[in-house]
């Protein structure tokens, strides 16, 4: 403890040295707190999208594979379509156990929708993915006219639990629980209320067209037979679809691999970025450390005559690394978690991630992970100092000789 | 109490050995007031520094309340330095960070024995005349406060030896009175006390004098 309070007064005394060097630990606490957030963040949401979706492989319109994969990630709104009459030869095609297809649609930022929201109707009798999310979550299947939504979408107010889709307010039957991927925004109902909202008047008003959702489909959800490849599979559907087809099948991580490959070169980036900023840090920390402590050798030596062990000026040494460590960890991982909080939205945007992890577990854990990193740099810095100071002569501390 | 035999330290300068210190045979006991003085170089410090664990002798024994002690590792002579060895250094040796208090209590507490010295302190720098100043830092002392202040930190242990290295040294009259007076007390209150100096004026018949020249002491 008195090692401690001595660490103490020591740092107390110099106020310019000590804020410097807490500073470079700040630095680094927060460089690495921030940039894994944002590398968690995007693995998460790809993980995460890629287990809820349950698909092995995904058919979509040819060339709209980045639609696609924008809106699973990045929860943009689409609404491609191609004919359903497709969805029969996909079935067909060896290894694939099961296909549905699925509707997208998107809402209007007008008066006659509750908020822009993605529309998603899907066939109860092929569907293996919203139905077995239904059943976890023990929700009975949307009738007609009915809807399920997302997590986040919210019903109306004036209307009850309904939500107003092109002048219709359709009843809410049960609202999916939170998933942190773009399903949470949602709105999800059979074909047949896809079709009653594609023949309302508004939809007619503002489309000009009157389409038939049975004819329709955007993309088609395939899961393979067990021991199949899905890259095969998605190989033998486009090779044996007619060259006429409007489609193309994808397998999800291809799907996916734009999304993957920003994060893996993010992830790349930053570990960059942080090896060379944690070599920075230990050797500015240990420069600042050597230079200090060869202008306080005098001081060392009046301990020792006083009657402190070599053991006790290393720890005082070691002490004096571990406040600044732990400080400039903690202001470093505090300070990034503010920032992340107040700036979530604005963040997101700039750096057109789909969201950013600030729960709180989340965030505790990953500052208990960076202050110890912190700490182990800095403690690591001053350890070459307090060994230099272990292995002088009394004599030559009490002299005020450079160690 | 303290006992040197043929304590002898060799060092080399340009390649030619010589002895620092050679075959001093030294006594002193509880009460004594030694004072060893000699030219610039000649040992003296050496000589403390052999005496307070600082420095290991090349030669001869050291003995310390009848036990060897000279070949004791660096751990117990720290340990000796906290408890029953005090050592004044040369010079200004307080700390700057600390305050004067602080300066004379905290070191103390970096041994084994964590003890409150507070009280003690404060009454030690009472008889120093600088109660006052319990709460300055060492920049705001002048030469012959800062010198007490090093001298009171010494004693606060309740040691049972005391060497100081040139106590006096660049003091007025009135600053090396009031530290001789107290190392006469305190040498009368049973402590022993070794010092070196330069100064032969205070030297009285109630000290026992010593010379050092070329690393040999002779007994005046």
């Amino acid at each position: 403890m008195i090692t401690q309070t001595i660490a103490l007064k020591n740092l107390g005394r110099r106020p310019v040295r000590t804020w410097c060097m807490i500073f470079f630990v700040f630095m680094l606490a927060a460089s690495l707190f921030l940039s894994s957030v944002l590398v968690d963040s995007m693995e998460s949401t790809i993980e995460k999208t890629t287990n809820r979706m349950g698909a092995d492989v995904i058919v979509v319109p040819k060339e709209f594979e980045r639609e696609m994969a924008d809106s699973l990630f990045l929860g943009e709104l689409c609404n491609f379509t191609f004919d359903k009459k497709w969805v029969e030869n996909i079935s067909a095609v060896e290894g694939v156990a099961k296909a549905s297809p699925q509707l997208y649609m998107e809402t209007l930022d007008a008066a006659c929708c509750a908020a822009p929201v993605q529309l998603v109707a899907y066939d109860p009798e092929t569907d293996f993915i919203i139905t077995s999310w239904l059943e976890d979550e023990n929700i009975p299947a949307p009738k007609k006219g009915e809807v399920i939504v997302g997590s986040l979408v919210t019903a109306d107010a004036e209307g009850g639990d309904g939500i107003l889709l092109f002048n219709t307010l359709f009843p809410v039957v049960a609202h999916l629980e939170k998933t942190d991927t773009n399903y949470d925004t949602c709105v999800f109902m059979t074909y047949e209320t896809a079709q009653e909202i594609m023949s309302s008047e508004k939809w007619y008003e503002t489309f000009r067209e009157e389409p038939v959702t049975d004819e329709l489909a955007s993309t088609v959800m395939i899961r393979i037979e067990n021991g199949v490849d899905k890259k095969d599979v998605a190989r033998n559907i486009n090779f044996k679809m007619d060259k006429e087809s409007p489609v193309s099948a994808y397998t999800t991580n291809t799907i996916m691999s734009e999304a993957m490959d920003a994060s893996e070169s993010m992830k790349g980036y930053t570990s960059v970025l942080i090896t060379l900023l944690l070599v920075l840090v230990i050797v500015a920390l240990v420069c600042v450390f050597t230079i200090t402590i060869n202008e306080r050798t005098k001081e060392f030596g009046i301990l020792s005559s006083l009657g402190a062990s070599t053991g006790k000026l290393c720890q005082i040494v070691l002490g004096e690394g571990f406040i600044i460590g732990f400080t400039g960890g903690l202001i470093g991982c505090a300070v990034s978690a503010v920032v992340l909080i107040i700036f979530k939205g604005t963040l997101t945007v700039l750096l057109e991630l789909p969201r950013l992890n600030t729960g709180f577990g989340y965030l505790m854990m990953l500052g208990a992970k960076c202050l110890g990193i912190a700490l182990i740099v800095s403690v690591l810095a001053s350890l070459y100092s307090a060994w230099k100071v272990s292995r002088s002569e009394l004599h030559t501390l009490i002299k005020g000789e450079e160690l | 109490m303290l006992i040197t035999k043929q304590l002898t330290k060799t060092f080399s300068r340009q390649k030619n050995d010589f002895d620092a210190v050679h075959e001093v045979d030294f006594e002193i006991n509880p009460g004594d007031f030694c004072v060893l003085t000699g030219p610039s170089g000649c040992g003296k410090s050496t000589f403390f520094h052999m005496i307070c664990g600082i420095t290991k002798p090349d030669s001869g024994e050291i003995l310390f309340d009848g036990q060897n002690i000279e070949k004791d590792s660096a751990q117990k002579w720290a340990a000796r330095r906290a408890t029953d060895i005090s050592y004044v250094l040369q010079g200004d040796s307080l700390l700057a960070n600390f305050t004067v208090l602080e300066n004379i209590c905290l070191p103390h507490q970096l041994s084994s024995k964590s003890v409150d010295l507070k009280d003690k302190a404060l009454e030690i720098l009472r008889e120093f005349g600088l109660e006052n100043m319990a709460d300055e830092y060492p920049a705001n002392l002048s030469g012959g406060e800062r010198r007490r202040v090093a001298i009171a930190r010494a004693f606060v242990h309740d040691p049972k030896l005391v060497v100081a290295d040139e106590p006096t040294s660049d003091l007025d009259e009135e600053n090396t009175k009031i530290i001789l007076d107290y190392f006469t007390r305190q040498a009368k209150n049973g402590k022993a006390i070794l010092i070196s100096t330069h100064d032969l004026s205070f030297i009285n018949d109630e000290m026992k004098h010593y010379v050092m020249k070329k690393g040999v002491m002779t007994k005046v």
